[in-house]
This record gives C-alpha cells, sequence and structure tokens, in this order.
C-alpha cells in the first residue's frame, strides 16, 4: 500500500497528473564573512502559486574558504529556526544548532576556477560527500505564505574569513484544490 | 518455530496483482563534458505511467591532470524536470551530493586521488513519490564545472501501471458494480 505525502493511499486505478503532490527541492548557497559579531540570515521562499508546501527534510553543507586560518578546525556554530508564517509564530523556542537535525559536517571548501556555465556557485566547491542522515521535519506551510529560515551565526574570537553554507528544503508542494486554478 | 510470514504467499493473487502494476526501474547514464551543461533524459514509454518512489545515484569527481585526478570535490550539479510539461522539480542547480546516494565513486581513469578513497558510503535513498505520465520524460539537465569530463549515474526506483490493464480493470469493475 503506498500513501502520498499527506498520508491518504495513493488510488492507482484512478490518479489525477495534473492535481498530484510534487516533489520539490528549495536549495540556496550562502556566503558569510563570520567577524568577531554574530550575524542572522533570512532566507524567505515565496511558494508556487496554487501550492502549499510540506517540509519533509532539511539539509545543509558549510565549509570554511580558509583551511589554515585560526580555528579553522573548529567552524562557526550555525543555528537555525523556522518560521510559522502561517499563524505568525517560530516553531522552537530559540534557534538550535544545525548539527542537531542533521550532519552538515565540514566539507571543506576549495577555490576553483569560475565555471563559464554557472556564474552562481562563487568560484568554490565542496568535497563531495556521501548523503547523510537527516530528521523529518512535516512542517506544512499553507498557500500564499512564506517559508522562512534563519541562520544565526555565533561570533568568534578571530576572523577566520568565508564561511559557505548550502541548505536544501527537500519536500512536497501540495496543490490547494479549494483555487479555481485546481476545478 | 516461528513463521516468518504473515500471511501465506499466494502467487496466483501475485501474478495477478502483477499485471495491474510491478516494479520497475529506470537508469540514466551520461557524461558531462568539461567546463559545459548537457540535458540527460529518461523515457517513460507508451506501456503505461510510471510511479517514482525513490532516487539513487553516483558520480565522479575529476579534474584535469594528464590525463585526469579525482579531487573529491563535486563539480556536478543538476535540475530535474518533468518532461511532460516542463514542470520543474527543484528550484535551481542542486549539487549531486545532497541528493544521490552512494554517491562518489573512482574513476578507472583517474591517475590519482587527491583525497580519501570513497567506500563504505552509507547508502540513503532519496524518497521522490511522483507520477509521470506515459510517453514522458524525465529530464535530467546536469552542469559541470571541471575541466574535465565527469559521469554520473542515476537509478530512478518506481512502479509501472500498463495503460491497457489498467483501463481493462477499471472497466470491470464497472461491470461487476452494474450487475
Amino acid at each position: 500500500m503506498y500513501m502520498d505525502a499527506l498520508g491518504k493511499e495513493l488510488d492507482f486505478l484512478h490518479f489525477d497528473l495534473q492535481r498530484q503532490q510534487v516533489p520539490y527541492m528549495y536549495y540556496k548557497i550562502f556566503q558569510i564573512v563570520v567577524t568577531t559579531q554574530p550575524q542572522r540570515i533570512t532566507w524567505t521562499i515565496p511558494l508556487d502559486k496554487g501550492y502549499g508546501f510540506l517540509l519533509r527534510r532539511l539539509g545543509g553543507i558549510y565549509g570554511l574558504d580558509n583551511r589554515d586560518a585560526p580555528n579553522a578546525n573548529l567552524p562557526p556554530l550555525v543555528n537555525i529556526e523556522l518560521y510559522d508564517t502561517t499563524r505568525g509564530r517560530t516553531w522552537q523556542d530559540i534557534a538550535y544548532p544545525l548539527r542537531l537535525v542533521l550532519t552538515p559536517g565540514d566539507q571543506g571548501y576549495w577555490a576553483v576556477q569560475l565555471a563559464p556555465v554557472d556564474t552562481e556557485n562563487f568560484g568554490l566547491g565542496f568535497k563531495a560527500e556521501p548523503v547523510k542522515n537527516k530528521l523529518t521535519y512535516n512542517k506544512y506551510y499553507a498557500y500564499r505564505q512564506t517559508v522562512k529560515v534563519e541562520l544565526n551565526i555565533d561570533p568568534v574570537p578571530v576572523v577566520v574569513g568565508g564561511l559557505y553554507i548550502e541548505l536544501i528544503l527537500d519536500g512536497y508542494l501540495i496543490p490547494e484544490m479549494g483555487l479555481e486554478q485546481w476545478q | 518455530m516461528l513463521n516468518l510470514f504473515a500471511k501465506e504467499i499466494n502467487p496466483v493473487k501475485i501474478l495477478k496483482m502483477q499485471n495491474l502494476q510491478y516494479q520497475e526501474k529506470l537508469f540514466l547514464e551520461d557524461t558531462v563534458p568539461a567546463n559545459s551543461q548537457k540535458l540527460g533524459s529518461v523515457d517513460i514509454s507508451s506501456l503505461g505511467n510510471w510511479y517514482c518512489l525513490f532516487l539513487t545515484g553516483s558520480y565522479t569527481t575529476l579534474i584535469a591532470n594528464d590525463p585526469a585526478v579525482d579531487d573529491g570535490v563535486q563539480h556536478l550539479r543538476a535540475k530535474m524536470s518533468d518532461g511532460s510539461n516542463n514542470r520543474q522539480l527543484f528550484n535551481d542547480y542542486i549539487p549531486l551530493h545532497h541528493y544521490l546516494s552512494p554517491g562518489r565513486e573512482k574513476s578507472s581513469i583517474s591517475t590519482g586521488v587527491l583525497t580519501d578513497d570513497p567506500s563504505g558510503n552509507l547508502f540513503y535513498p532519496q524518497p521522490w513519490q511522483y507520477m509521470f505520465a506515459l510517453s514522458s520524460q524525465i529530464l535530467f539537465d546536469v552542469k559541470n564545472d571541471s575541466d574535465y569530463a565527469n559521469t554520473y549515474q542515476v537509478t530512478f526506483h518506481g512502479i509501472r501501471f500498463p495503460e491497457a490493464q489498467r483501463l481493462a480493470e477499471i472497466a470491470r469493475r464497472k461491470q461487476l458494480r452494474a450487475a
């Protein structure tokens, strides 16, 4: 018996190709200069028209651009907060370390020549580590809301330079069936 | 004495069910030239709709060095789409190590390895439930930022629903209800 993302049994004799739930991945890479001051980065994602979003898993890795910097072997602590924008509240009491919900590790950073086919990768490459364990979130963002993720970077005693963080939001776009476009 | 099977395995019942649905894996392998982009695709045949359950895959991480060396850095990023309606399933080109497992693999072309040999990677299939229409395609557009060609392999694991049998079963149940 197979079930869709919301736990409803799938009917394989009669199914709706147009109004089915769509698996989707949101990806972003952040470039930060780590300093002696705390920093906050906000990532907001407006959802596709006609869909809500069920966040299933969060993935992420980070790396420093200067492997020889003081304290480079202790990457800054990255904390994360998720917001329930539907109700205007947060989904935790305080930001928690990223490493407590997934396995970011330190995947290092190698400066590579900027590829002519991709101008958005900041000219860097991450070590190709295996896919790592992640916890399941199952958080639902309703239609017309925005997915909001905040990263808080702890300050460090000595500036270590550039920090790169890659985040993946892995889930399903759920069509909002009450809308005219799905009738 | 423990009975390993809670229910009797009924071959007749299973064979009948497999007329309507059966596991089928679709395989895509391609080589992306240095510093360029290539669109890979898998055909969903006219046999029937195909329901994807999860993905697994692997890739090389080569850079040019007489002729090539494995630097262990991710050079490939991809964007997946449903070819039937060009619906994009990724918001951007996403590096393969985020969702393809077991991931990095050695290449026989490499004359050396700059980082640890990839081995013993934990197998972590990426769940990916989606129905692809019959006679459509799964599109996998891949960019390579290395100065050497890199190869990737993706297996899409799913279930095939033969269309002729599906329609026949619907007609049969309608007839039963009418009777």
